[in-house]
């Protein structure tokens, strides 16, 4: 294939690139919302806004001819044509990207670059390290009008923000081969590289700390939750409050939670009425919380009153409801 | 009693007046109609019906005595099957007469006689409450179209949160339809103020007696015979230290021996002699777990008087502390001291007993 045969088809194809990119990221953003429960939740999990780049002509044309390494197929080699990245917080939020990018049914994914199996590899080498996919179409697929050709690639990279920040100071100037690097600049890019590689494992501790921390709270809001759309019907509200409310009482929570709400509901119906009732106009009954605060009420009097982070007066309903005498314990 | 899930379907109210002169009953002053209360007004009455009758309250569950024609469980029962408003507020104006005539002393207030039906207990039992509140004076705030503030003086306040200036009874239907015979299946509680200060019974007698038609119940001496041993047995279950535990039997004995109440009240023992909320918590756990009641109940020493005369302390060897239970805890201190190792090498626990007195005799 000649340049301009090249260059003719290229820009006869790149709408179809750019289709296939914005297809991908749409697809990808879709499954993470799925995942994550909101978009909301996606635009925070992405901590870099995702833009298909699709190469510009000069540079595609350089790579495919006037590089060392020559390809067979120069045209159809190359797949990083149209590119997609992603950049997340932790190593684990690479995995869970990839593991979405494997499971999507409309493209074949290869992967390209492992930065975890390289570590294992070379273990003497601190380089870029980024994970790289290429999904192929699986179909001719439509994308807005624009049909993109079965096994159309894009290059999908997955890396966390500090390697993200490695790559784009050292990638430009070690890895393209326009000014050659000396061996002290290899040197410090290797050393920066290995301190964002170790942040990277803090960062990971520091999560993993905070979740076994949380475990026990985040239990309990599961339970409280989960029982408060099973009895009153509807999805609690997930304000911030619940979970202040769910961590002041959490020393009177104890483990058989879900069964003694069972229990509760079983012996005091009546109290599901009430929290559909107030829950128009009181946002304490739109919240799971509510039924920890009428198992406490009912078993834990006193405590519930030494514990409770809020005026007082916002619990005498769930007293009356119970038909216990407030005032013969608030002293 | 048990009063969860209160439900308030109609209220009506009437003026009670004070005897005149001549000592002869003033008709009361009635009301036409049952009364409309918003939503946050209902709460709060319910909330007062709670705070006065429910669990952990001081009220008292009582015997019915008096079920005849005319009698305040009578005239519960014909409120309860009112078929309308109309029909609600003509009984009530019945039970407005008794209370009236109940009042044989000048003595006795006036006040608001307010007539409550509804629901109470899951399943829902219909109920009648009967609360007479007397009224009492304060000031309301007041904003002048000016934006100024303002100051005015009431006089005719009735059922504030100071439960001292009102009665209330309450009596829950059997939950048998068609209903049997009265007042069996009956249930009736009263809380009065005047029924816990021993010395002021006669005071509250108009009230649970002649208008109610109660009377206490026949098992006072069990209940408190019941509230001893159970109290006496977690307390000696209790992971305490020797020296807690010694103050808690001192305050036992206090407590039913030489405080002027005429009532037992377990929240009340809970608060006096147990410091941390989860302690109060935990033995008002354990009494109604064995169906001791929440609630008031009267105080009969007849059956632990003995129970009551001494403090025994038993240690290894047939050794035995006694003394008179009154003057236990002002006489005697129990001390857990360190004492030698025993064959494992273990320190042993000792007692240090410190007496407020020279050794008298010694045999």
């Amino acid at each position: 294939m000649s340049e301009t045969q090249f260059i003719r088809r290229w820009n006869h194809e790149k709408p179809q690139y750019e289709a296939w990119g914005s297809f991908v990221v749409a697809r990808m953003k879709a499954s993470l919302g799925g995942r994550l429960g909101s978009e909301s939740a996606v635009e925070y999990f992405l901590k870099i806004p995702v833009k298909p780049r699709v190469k510009d002509t000069a540079s595609l044309v350089d790579k495919a001819f006037a590089r060392d390494k020559p390809y067979a197929n120069p045209y159809t080699d190359i797949t990083d044509k149209v590119g997609v990245r992603f950049v997340v917080l932790l190593n684990e939020d690479v995995r869970l990207m990839e593991e979405l990018l494997c499971t999507n049914d409309a493209w074949v994914a290869r992967k390209d670059k492992d930065y975890e199996e390289e570590r294992e590899s070379k273990p003497w080498t601190f380089t870029y390290q980024s994970l790289h996919y290429i999904v192929f179409a699986k179909q001719d697929t439509d994308v807005d009008g624009t049909i993109v050709r079965a096994d159309t690639p894009c290059e999908v990279q997955i890396r966390t923000l500090l390697q993200h920040a490695h790559s784009e100071l050292s990638h430009p100037n070690i890895y393209k081969p326009r000014v050659s690097a000396t061996p002290e600049m290899v040197r410090v890019a290797a050393r920066s590289m290995a301190l964002v590689e170790t942040a990277d494992d803090y960062f990971d501790q520091v999560v993993k700390k905070t979740r076994e921390n949380d475990r026990p709270l985040e239990e309990a809001k599961r339970t409280l939750d989960a029982s408060y759309r099973k009895h009153v019907g509807q999805e609690a509200e997930g304000a911030k409050s619940n979970t202040f409310i769910i961590d002041a009482l959490l020393s009177l929570v104890d483990d058989n939670l879900e069964q003694r709400l069972d229990t509760l509901i079983a012996s005091d119906g009546y109290i599901i009425d009430r929290i559909r009732q107030r829950s128009n106009d009181k946002s304490l009954y739109r919240k799971s919380s509510i039924l920890l605060l009428y198992l406490l009420a009912k078993t834990r009097p006193a405590e519930l009153l030494e514990k409770w982070p809020l005026h007082q007066g916002e619990l005498r309903p769930l007293f009356v409801d119970l038909g216990v005498a407030l005032s013969a314990i608030g002293r | 009693m048990v009063l969860n899930n209160l439900r308030i379907t109609r209220i009506a109210a009437h003026e009670i007046l004070r005897r005149n002169d001549d000592r002869m009953v003033v008709e009361p002053r009635y009301g036409d109609e049952v009364i409309a209360l918003s939503d946050d007004a209902l709460d709060e009455l319910a909330d007062r019906i709670v705070s006065a009758l429910g669990r952990a309250s001081r009220s008292m569950d009582m015997d019915i005595i008096q079920s005849g024609t005319g009698s305040a469980v009578d005239l519960s029962r014909q409120i309860i099957s009112a078929p309308d408003d109309r029909a609600h507020v003509e009984v009530s104006r019945g039970v407005a007469d008794k209370l009236a005539d109940s009042q044989a002393s000048r003595a006795i207030p006036g006040g608001v006689l307010v007539v409550i039906s509804g629901e109470v207990g899951y399943p829902a039992r219909k109920m009648v409450a009967l609360i007479k509140a007397e009224v009492q004076s304060g000031f309301v705030k007041k904003f002048r179209d000016d934006g100024s503030l303002a100051v005015e003086f009431l006089t005719d306040l009735f059922l504030t949160p100071e439960s001292k200036l009102y009665k209330m009874g309450i009596f829950v239907a059997p939950p048998a339809d068609p209903m049997p015979a009265l007042p069996k299946g009956w249930e009736a509680s009263v809380y009065d103020v005047a029924m816990t200060a021993g010395n002021r019974l006669t005071a509250a007698q108009y009230f649970y007696e002649r208008f109610l038609g109660l009377g206490f119940p026949r098992n006072a001496a069990m209940y408190t015979k019941q509230f001893h041993d159970l109290t006496k047995t977690y307390i000696g279950g209790l992971p305490i230290s020797e020296e807690k535990r010694s103050d808690l039997h001192n305050a036992l004995v206090t407590y039913l021996k030489v405080e002027v109440n005429n009532v037992i009240h377990v929240g009340e023992f809970a608060d006096l002699y147990f410091d941390e909320p989860a302690a109060k918590d935990a033995f008002q756990d354990y009494m109604a777990a064995n169906d001791f009641p929440l609630q008031q109940v009267q105080k009969d020493l007849g059956d632990i008087r003995a129970n009551l005369r001494f403090r025994r302390v038993v240690f290894p060897c047939d050794i035995k502390l006694t003394a008179p239970a009154e003057s236990f805890g002002d006489m005697v201190t129990l001390e857990t001291i360190d004492g030698d190792l025993d064959p494992n090498g273990q320190i042993q626990e000792w007692t240090r007993i410190t007496v407020k007195g020279r050794i008298q005799a010694q045999t």
